[in-house]
């Protein structure tokens, strides 16, 4: 399988956002024969429900199907490659939305969702989460998608490896701050659970107020591919990129050793939460987006700047 | 508060091997130890499958009681094979508290190409230095156990471990990787011989503390609980992020990883 991952920058017209995957997708067919593009979460811009970001709501936003969607199935279609519209902020017409990702298959047609399961700030207000994790069938073999945060929960990268996707695509974002951690955290999945991974993040800075301070989150690209052996290609952190890989099933490394040694009826207590939890952060979130304060942690950050991230 | 790791080559017979482990660890783990950790197969090579003579074993373990008991620490012992009533041998490790006794004990199988079977057992025990876990052999290297005892608050995990994989620079790094996806402290011991690289190490959720690669010693790194509880507390202005693995966790969606055929 051939894989092309595009690297994306958000700008403050949405409308250039889409035009610019679109020449993106068309740029890199041209150059060869690519099985699938892979995209980053949130393609289109940042949702509305980053700090500061209400003005793009309903534009950032849409429904599936929709236009916007209509617009990618025809390019898949014209130029015979699968899409992976890392995500899409999901319009459900109803108050609520969901993030979703998208599977396009070269006829055009959608072939799978994935939609996030583990709802990260604001989402866990304003966002309907997945009721199942599973895979999806393609030419390629099994696939998975792990929505952004679902990467963060070590049992979403298990299961899928263990319903037999082989390769797992992680559309996210990456912080400036996580970005040496984070890379080797999804070379770690990959090696623990002897799949591919195949990371998109965006590149660029959103800016806002949450409350009464400014914030600006930063997302640091640093797209990339792992194999179990470790990451095989690695986009920068700060501009636009597209890393073109070939990308076989892993033949059965130290990873599926270790799976046949498992005893899953000693593992009940991962059916259980975290011992330390102890507070309800969507409600804190729920109060802090109607004005209440909920509680915070650590030292008062600046008064009008600083750094906030979105995800881990 | 500091964390020590040994490793060490092995020598032509496991009495070698012990005595120079043994007297490694008296000179150089000081009074502000909190964790002493050995590596699974401490004084044998893993490739031999015999059991520990008494005698030697015995030795060990009345040295390594001292070891806690003159530094006031919890002492992971690493592992050797031991012989069963019913003849089976077993791996067993034990954790030392500072007076010496045993506070938890891991037995594991030994499977026919003779290495470390998992287990069914993942305890967790409080310290005054943080709760952690202990771990032996292979169960760190799958995704539930480390889980498991993190989810029950295991703040450090302690691993009996061997570098024994095929692709040893996957993990090696993978030491740290699995400190940061459960937001933990691990302290991994590792031997060195033909069939084990090292890759002892302190790693921390950001990265690593201390790494031994494959040079033989003990190395150390500093240890204080409040840094994992305080990043494990939830941050909703999102500046710091590593708290959301353990608490935005969907228990209703996992229930396939303990179904007995995956």
């Amino acid at each position: 399988m051939r894989v092309a991952v595009v690297q994306t920058q958000w700008v403050d017209d949405h409308e250039d956002g889409l035009r610019n995957a679109h020449q993106a997708i068309e740029d890199v067919c041209s150059a060869g024969d690519i099985d699938l593009v892979c995209f980053p979460e949130f393609l289109l811009g940042p949702p509305w429900y980053m700090p500061g970001q209400d003005g793009l709501k309903g534009r950032t936003d849409t429904p599936i199907p929709g236009p916007v969607v209509d617009g990618f199935q025809t390019l898949a279609r014209k130029l015979g490659t699968h899409i992976l519209l890392g995500s899409i902020v999901e319009d459900l017409q109803d108050g609520m939305y969901r993030n979703t990702s998208l599977l396009i298959g070269r006829q055009g047609v959608i072939t799978g969702r994935a939609i996030k399961a583990h709802a990260f700030g604001n989402e866990m207000v304003v966002c309907r989460q997945a009721d199942s994790l599973g895979v999806m069938s393609t030419e390629f073999g099994q696939i998975g998608i792990a929505v952004c945060s679902d990467f963060w929960i070590p049992e979403v990268i298990r299961l899928l490896a263990l319903a037999g996707a082989r390769t797992i695509f992680v559309p996210g974002g990456t912080l400036g701050q996580n970005q040496p951690l984070m890379v080797n955290a999804l070379r770690t999945a990959a090696y623990l659970n002897d799949v591919n991974i195949v990371y998109a993040s965006s590149v660029g800075v959103v800016r806002g107020k949450r409350g009464d301070r400014l914030v600006e989150i930063h997302f640091a690209g640093t797209s990339l591919v792992a194999r179990p052996e470790g990451v095989i290609a690695q986009a920068g952190s700060d501009k636009p990129e597209v890393l073109v890989v070939d990308l076989d099933e892993p033949a059965p490394g130290d990873g599926r050793r270790w799976q046949q040694l498992r005893r899953p009826g000693a593992y009940q207590k991962l059916l259980t939460p975290y011992a330390g939890q102890n507070r309800d952060l969507a409600a804190e979130l729920r109060a802090s987006l109607t004005g209440g304060q909920g509680p915070h942690r650590g030292p008062a950050a600046a008064a009008t700047s600083a750094t906030e991230g979105t995800r881990p | 508060m500091t964390i020590f790791v040994a490793q060490h080559a092995r020598r032509a017979n496991p009495e070698a091997t012990a005595a120079a482990v043994l007297d490694d660890l008296d000179s150089r783990v000081s009074d502000d130890a909190s964790f002493v950790v050995l590596p699974e197969n401490a004084f044998t090579t893993g490739d031999q499958v015999r059991a520990l003579p008494q005698q030697l074993r015995e030795r060990c373990l009345e040295r390594l009681t001292a070891l806690a008991r003159t530094r006031g620490a919890y002492v992971l012992t690493g592992s050797w094979p031991e012989q069963r009533p019913d003849g089976e041998l077993t791996q067993v490790a034990r954790l030392l508290d500072p007076s010496g006794s045993v506070c938890a004990q891991m037995e594991r199988p030994i499977l026919p190409d003779g290495t470390t079977g998992t287990g069914d057992d993942f305890p967790v025990v409080q310290t005054p230095y943080g709760r952690v876990g202990v771990l032996l052999g292979p169960d760190f290297w799958l995704v539930e156990p480390p889980r498991i005892q993190c989810l029950a608050g295991a703040e450090l995990l302690l691993v009996a471990g061997s570098l024994d994989g095929t692709q040893q620079a996957a993990q090696r790094a993978a030491v740290w990787g699995i400190a940061t996806i459960n937001t933990v402290a691990v302290a991994f011991a590792g031997s060195l011989s033909e069939r084990c690289g090292g890759g002892s190490a302190v790693a921390m959720p950001e990265g690593f503390a201390a790494e031994a690669g494959t040079r033989e010693g003990i190395i150390e790194a500093p240890w204080d609980a409040a840094n994992i509880q305080h990043l494990r507390e939830p941050d909703l202005r999102f500046q710091q992020t590593l708290w959301f693995g353990l608490w935005a966790r969907r228990t209703e969606l996992y229930s396939d990883l303990t179904a007995q055929v995956s």
